[in-house]
């Protein structure tokens, strides 16, 4: 397996002119490394890409993938899971009034059971819906209770026979005093299976300690805080301005999720917001929050049910109350400790994305300076099409699974994934677009620049592209652009 | 279409948060309105061909993002406009009050160069709601508009496509009065410049 940071090139920093436009050139070179030595891998994120050598194809970075929705260079397999991806519920709003008994079914076929992990969102498509038995089917973990006291439980119901995942599991339940959270990291990086994805993000972000001893009693108190915290708060009277924006916010949050649509997540996400919002009266409630508190959400309710269970399309109802209440404590906990790592993007004058658009600006000008000439030119400025992406994190930009796993990442560079890191996705998502963008005129750019159709075919191969991307970059530029946080 | 460069409209769309900018613009560009629409982010662009009796435009719309948080970003966007349109919700008080601020923080914020003439236009949106839901008269409404310069007044709901097409039909011919008479002053300015280069050249003996 190769590691976080056994990236193939080796190439000094100092062999690149600051001005180059590098592209052409390291990929090269990666795509050189790739052919001579066979077991490696290129980028960290493509670890998990394991399978039999013999019919091993590799994703070859290459310049032409920088064009849009071009998949040529994609390995067979990849076009097939792609292909296969149209059939989810995850690509398809059409899916929103599905039942979750009916979207659970695909469980049965086991065949492709365990779909780790390029193809975690491939549904098998549920052939003939008519005929199958109607057996009652439950989406919630039998052991849900335990988990819910502690997270490490889920380790127990996961069948570990040719789980993808090994390593990760074996360090999870090492039997030691306390977890190799470096290690943790390293595999974090690369993406993080859908049952596990929960309880690596709580340790990570340090909600959890990795001490064993002293875990269930930490999350006691912790959910008994956020309780108490909530009650103590409603009972004042409210900041009319705040929770005004909030209840106008909450039902434009993801309104094509159908999770988002019922009254019992609205109202919790209405209260985590409104309670962080009066513990932070620097920044207040900010658009956009309610944004970010909801990859977390979903991943921590996904802890509670079986893997296959689409949490998307999750009727909360269903769950047993303490279920929620607990996810909104940690959800709470966990988007603290992130907006705390941004906070000054949404304080007055929100220095911190200001700051951001700049360092966005300056990268472009060092790794594309023709775009960047052509931006210029165009009278287009940054802070007119990548506000957004700081402030939201690039949730607008792209779909939630793919947000997810972009944040198994970004918690793996905690505390500098949401900030520093950030900026360097920015830069590979614009680089994306470079080509298209140079033909364009002002208007025509900016109205491509958010349209948000460009990325609807992009599956994590393509994230995974533009964090490997985003690595190079922060390891090119890091020094060069000092300045930022 | 001629080879001549269209004209372009830069119009500009200010008001409290949720008021209905954004599905207002809906309505305007695209003929719709939902309820699914997320919270406007810093600001979106959007561009619309239109003809104005024979004249061919382009308008380029820029629907901003109401919390005051993000106003320290509204250089970016404001810069150059030649209507501004600040909406206000019938049944939100507040967001009626907050109208002749919007106003201030636009000529503040885009430079504007005669801010006595600069157009503006007001919308109060949401008018399709029950009547005991209404918290501005459209009397009261007549009487600001009044006050701050003569405004032009609309009332309109997105929701139900009441008065909108009229609302950006003058929203429009106001933008094409002031790039026109931008245009004017720049040709004047330029031929002031001619003017004091000739000075310069004949004094350089
Ligand atoms: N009844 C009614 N509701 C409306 C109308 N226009 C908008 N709304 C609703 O008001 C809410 C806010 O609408 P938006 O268009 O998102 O408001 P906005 O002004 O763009 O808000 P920001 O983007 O946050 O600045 C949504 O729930 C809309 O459905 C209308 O004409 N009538
Ligand atoms: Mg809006």
């Amino acid at each position: 397996m190769s590691q976080v940071n056994d990236y193939v090139f080796s190439t000094e920093e100092s062999s690149y002119p600051p001005n180059q436009r590098s592209l052409p050139f390291f990929f090269k070179n990666l795509n050189n490394s790739s052919h001579s030595q066979s077991d490696k891998i290129i980028g960290a994120s493509y670890s998990h890409f394991d399978r039999p050598s013999g019919s091993r194809s590799r994703t070859s970075i290459s310049p032409e993938r920088t064009s849009i929705g071009s998949v040529g260079s994609l390995s067979p397999r990849l076009k097939t899971s792609k292909a296969l991806k149209r059939l989810s519920v995850f690509d398809d709003d059409d899916d929103w009034d599905d039942g979750i008994e009916e979207e659970f079914l695909g469980k049965e076929t086991k065949s492709l059971g365990k779909l780790y992990p390029d193809l975690e969102y491939v549904k098998p498509e549920f052939q003939q819906p008519s005929t199958a038995p109607a057996r009652p089917v439950s989406l919630i973990r039998e052991n849900y209770k335990d988990i819910l006291e502690d997270p490490f439980v889920i380790l127990n119901g996961l069948d570990l026979q040719d789980y993808k995942h090994h390593k990760l599991t074996e360090l999870l339940n090492a039997d030691s005093e306390s977890l190799d959270l470096n290690e943790l990291k390293k595999q974090s990086w690369k993406g993080l299976p859908t049952e596990l994805r929960g309880l690596v993000w709580q340790l990570l972000l340090g909600y959890i300690p990795s001490n064993p001893s002293r875990r269930q009693s930490v999350l006691q108190r912790k959910r008994k805080e956020y309780n108490d915290t909530i009650e103590q708060i409603f009972n004042k009277s409210k900041d009319q301005i705040i929770w005004h924006q909030i209840i106008i916010d909450v039902p434009r949050t993801n309104p094509s999720i159908k999770l988002y649509s019922y009254p019992v997540i609205q109202r919790l996400l209405e209260r985590l917001l409104y309670v962080w919002a009066i513990r932070h009266p620097a920044s207040g409630y900010v658009q956009g929050i309610n944004d970010l508190a909801t990859p977390i959400l979903q991943v921590f309710l996904q802890s509670y049910l079986v893997a296959q269970a689409n949490v998307a399309n999750l009727d909360p109802d269903k769950l047993d109350v303490e279920i929620l209440n607990h996810v909104e404590a940690d959800t709470f906990w966990c988007l603290t400790k992130i907006l705390d790592t941004i906070q000054d993007n949404y304080i007055h004058e929100q220095p911190g994305i200001m700051r951001q658009v700049e360092s966005l600006a300056n990268l472009t000008l060092r790794i594309d300076e023709k775009l960047y000439t052509h931006i210029k030119e165009q009278n287009l400025e940054f802070l007119q099409f990548s506000f957004r992406w700081m402030n939201c994190m690039l949730m607008r930009e792209l779909k939630m699974d793919l947000i997810v796993r972009m944040w198994d990442t970004y918690i793996s560079e905690f505390p500098k994934g949401f900030n520093e890191f950030h900026v360097y996705v920015c830069c590979a998502f614009l680089m994306k677009f470079s080509e298209e963008l140079k033909e364009m005129e002002f208007q025509e750019m900016i109205m491509y620049l958010q349209d948000t159709s460009k990325t609807e075919n992009w599956d994590e191969t393509d994230v995974e592209m533009l964090l490997s991307e985003a690595y190079i970059w922060q390891t090119l530029y890091r020094n060069a652009t000092a300045h930022l946080k | 279409m001629s080879s001549r460069k269209k004209t372009i409209l830069k119009v500009i769309i200010l008001g409290d948060s949720g008021v209905g900018k954004t599905s207002l613009m809906q309505q305007f560009i695209n003929g719709k309105f939902s309820n699914q629409y997320k919270a406007t982010i810093g600001a979106d662009f959007l561009p619309k061909d239109l003809a104005i009796d024979d004249k061919q435009v382009t308008m380029q719309i820029w629907d901003t993002a109401g919390q005051e948080r993000f106003q320290s970003l509204g250089v970016a966007f404001y810069r150059g406009s030649d209507c501004c349109v600040l909406v206000y919700d019938v049944t939100n008080t507040k967001s009626f009050e907050s109208i002749s601020s919007w106003k201030d923080e636009f000529l503040v914020q885009a430079n504007v160069k005669d801010p006595d003439n600069f157009p503006f236009v007001v919308i109060g949106n949401k008018i399709d709601v029950e009547e005991n839901k209404r918290l501005i008269s459209g009397k009261k409404a007549q009487a600001l508009c009044a006050q701050l310069g003569n405004l032009p007044y609309f009332e309109t709901s997105a929701k139900e496509a009441v008065n909108v097409e009229q609302a950006f039909d003058v929203v429009a011919r106001n933008a094409l009065q002031q790039e026109e008479s931008l245009e004017f002053a720049d040709d004047y300015t330029d031929a002031v410049n001619i003017h004091v280069d000739g000075d310069n050249g004949s004094c350089a003996c």
